[in-house]
């Protein structure tokens, strides 16, 4: 915000970043070979909560994209409300590249239809011993770990651990006090 | 390098981005032109901006 903006009261949210999303893809590479967490076969895109007829634009547009997307590469598909009224579209396909690139789709063709400043969060899950969650804030435009236990705790040596092995290949939010879980996602 | 768990937030990211208040406020100056300086309400899009937050609101 410019010094003018701050004198005249302008107020402008911040677009999404979504130009390092497309780290994961690489460094899932690496996930699997050196640590053992392979791609869980689902991943999804958390939406701010919006008015009814924003809400149902953003559904229909998301949903011609899927349905072609489905005819080529096979990705399932659900749109849904949490308990938080965020919106959730996730996407299941065991093809990792597959969900990379339809995250991909659904995150710019949010941003062209002006929902960008909406965008919350996008999620890929793991599998290795425990189920590890690579949580990408837009706002931030950088990546952490989440590594949920029963109970709302989570394994944060596991996280730091993660972070020390994959701060090369993937952009990790270095500011840990910025990473903050999402309890019992849709996926 | 430090080791601790201190640090890490254990509050929902859902919860922190949340709708920030119910009192939001509308700026009665949003800067847009200099014409607003000199109006004494909201222009049409802070008014309906300022609606949609309410519906919002209301739904959630």
């Amino acid at each position: 915000m410019g010094f003018l903006d701050s004198i005249l009261g302008k107020t402008s949210l911040p677009e999404a970043k979504t130009d390092r999303l497309f780290a994961i893809s690489t460094a899932a590479v690496t996930l699997e070979a050196s640590l053992g967490l392979k791609p869980d076969g689902a991943a999804g895109v958390c939406i701010k909560p919006m008015e009814s007829s924003r809400y149902e634009a953003a559904r229909t547009e998301i949903e011609d994209l899927l349905k072609l997307s489905f005819k080529e590469t096979g990705t399932l598909y659900s749109i849904q409300k949490d308990e938080y009224n965020y919106i959730w579209v996730v996407l299941s396909d065991p093809d990792f590249d597959d969900l990379v690139t339809n995250i991909q789709m659904v995150c710019q063709t949010l941003m062209e239809q002006g929902f960008g400043t909406q965008l919350l969060a996008a999620v890929y899950r793991f599998k290795g011993d425990a189920i590890v969650f690579w949580i990408y804030n837009f706002k931030l435009g950088s990546y952490y770990p989440f590594v949920p236990q029963s109970g709302q705790k989570r394994d944060t040596s596991q996280e730091f651990r993660l972070k020390s092995l994959m701060e090369k290949e993937l952009p990790i939010e270095k500011d840990e006090a910025k990473w903050y879980p999402m309890w019992g996602m849709p996926l | 390098m430090k080791i601790s768990g201190a640090k890490v937030p254990t509050q929902d990211l859902r919860k922190v981005e949340g709708p920030v208040s119910a009192l939001f406020i509308v700026p009665a100056i949003s800067g847009s032109s200099i014409m607003n300086l000199f109006s004494t309400h909201p222009t049409l899009e802070a008014r309906i901006e300022a609606l949609k937050n309410i519906e919002r609101e209301l739904e959630a």
